[in-house]
């Protein structure tokens, strides 16, 4: 028997849309975020409530500090791939192909080759930009460009945030063999001015390896202008032009005859978030703005 | 989140991409090579110093300060250096005919133990060669340069020095190089490239 009554007709349910491959940038917050916490508390419970912390510590929470960010990362970006449909290759391998090299040619090349304490930092403000961008700029983005171009360029990267992951990767590394190397050389520094400098290094090598990241990232999916990539590398090398002495500026106290300023470590943690900040919003707005156009392209070529 | 996966050979490249890799090497090379340029024009650039009456050029680091008031041809020193200043310093002593150069080796080694806190005189080379074939004789010491300031509290830094004395138209030439026992390998190029240029 069958029966005519009313039948219900229910609106079809929304798909939503699956994305499976970890989100960079909320991995990317949450790690900053910690970060930054961490040094608010060294600075609020030091440099502002002038707890002491015994020599005996130091020493262990300088190497705590050191990996603080390569811990965070491992964390909520390494293992959060794990959990995910579509996980990114080869992360690990990125970070630590980054660090032996930034070790083995990077610091050897900035520090003994082209000896840049010696004459850059009594330089005049332009030469110092101009001298940071060419040595240390071009060469920490270079090993970074390097390192992701002939690990897993272009077989692992399916979506043009995959190059900011590995991008973010590479610059984790190299922040990492810095922060190293800054404890060796100042050994006694206090805890709350070793945090700062670590989220510094952090910040300058995060932010210039997503732009190489997203320029890897683009060269493959857009086939962009041939000079493309070695204008993303300048950029990236100017922005570690820029930030290396106005960073410095801010944060090392100032000498004039009449009064000599403390040191502004505040500043410097401003100027570093504000770095990371905008370098992410800017190259997430251009990955959007690629993304937008593409499906507009392949929508239209369908019709 | 829309996204855009993109299915790409990884083995064919276009030529676009192909040449984004040789131009971003290329730009990298390029960029390394300015820098050690500018490196070199800021580390080895000297001024020339030229005295017509002593008969004496060279060419010393520029930024480093002159001093012709003292009992020396010229002094130059590194002021930039934190702690003791690396000096170099040029000397002209008349001498008679029949001095040599073990009386004028005896006579600073004599002046200076005097003047110098512990003053240690290091094995002399006799056989020194000047980069313009000039046979010379080197004198190597070390001594404590105490800072008298009493508002500086600082430890005395070790100095090595080397004295190098040559004999030439009936004077005696005396190239005196100073800088701080730790850093003195390194500043010794710098000696050496003024070797280099010096003309007596």
């Amino acid at each position: 028997m069958s029966t005519y009554g009313p039948s219900f007709i229910t609106p079809p349910a929304d798909e939503q849309e699956l994305y499976p491959y970890r989100p960079v940038w909320r991995s990317l917050s949450i790690e900053t975020a910690i970060l930054i916490g961490l040094v608010a508390i060294f600075y609020g419970g030091i440099g502002v409530f002038h707890l002491s912390i015994p020599v005996r510590i130091q020493s262990y929470l300088a190497v705590v500090l050191i990996f603080t960010p390569f811990s965070l990362w491992l964390l909520f970006s390494w293992w959060a791939e794990r959990r995910i449909a579509q996980p990114r290759q080869h992360l690990i391998s990125v970070v630590i192909l980054t660090m032996l090299v930034a070790n083995s040619i990077g610091l050897p090349l900035v520090d003994q080759f082209f000896q840049v304490d010696n004459w850059l930092p009594l330089a005049p403000a332009v030469n110092r930009i101009i001298g940071y961008t060419l040595t240390t700029g071009i060469t920490q983005e270079i090993i970074k460009y390097i390192v992701i171009r002939y690990t897993i360029w272009p077989q692992h990267l399916r979506v043009r945030l995959d190059g900011v992951a590995y991008g973010i990767a590479a610059g984790i590394g190299y922040a990492t063999i810095l922060n190293i190397q800054y404890v060796t050389v100042n050994f006694a520094i206090p805890t709350d001015i070793l945090a700062f400098q670590i989220f510094a290094n952090y910040a300058l090598h995060v932010s210039t390896g997503i732009v190489i990241g997203y320029g890897l990232s683009e060269s493959l999916f857009s086939n962009p202008t041939p000079i493309f990539l070695a204008i993303v590398l300048l950029v990236g090398a100017v922005i570690t032009g820029i930030t290396i002495p106005i960073h410095a500026g801010l944060v090392n106290s100032s000498l004039s005859i009449d009064s000599v300023s403390a040191p502004k470590p505040l500043f410097g943690l401003g100027f570093s978030t504000v770095l990371l900040i905008g370098v992410s919003i800017i190259i997430a707005g251009l990955i959007r703005n690629a993304d937008r156009l593409e499906r507009e392209s392949r929508a239209e070529s369908k019709e | 989140m829309a996204v855009s996966v993109i299915d790409t050979n990884s083995n064919q490249l276009t030529f676009r991409q192909r040449w984004n890799h040789y131009l971003v090497i290329i730009t990298a090379l390029l960029g390394l090579f300015a820098a050690a340029n500018l490196r070199d024009n800021a580390l080895y650039a000297v001024t020339p110093y030229i005295n017509t009456t002593a008969g004496i050029s060279a060419l010393y680091p520029r930024n480093w300060l002159i001093d012709t008031t003292g009992d020396y041809i010229f002094r130059v020193q590194n002021a930039s250096r934190v702690g003791f200043k690396t000096t170099i310093q040029v000397a002209v002593q008349a001498i008679s005919s029949n001095t040599t150069t073990r009386n004028l080796v005896d006579a600073l080694t004599l002046n200076r133990s005097q003047l110098l806190a512990a003053y240690r005189p290091l094995p002399a080379d006799n056989a020194f060669t000047l980069p313009d074939g000039t046979q010379a004789t080197s004198v190597n010491y070390t001594y404590a340069a105490i800072n008298a300031d009493p508002f500086l509290d600082t430890t005395p830094i070790v100095v090595r020095g080397v004295d190098i004395l040559s004999i030439k138209r009936g004077q005696a030439v005396i190239i005196t190089f100073l800088a701080d026992s730790n850093s003195y390998e390194e500043d010794y190029r710098i000696f050496e490239r003024f070797l280099n240029t010096l003309e007596f």
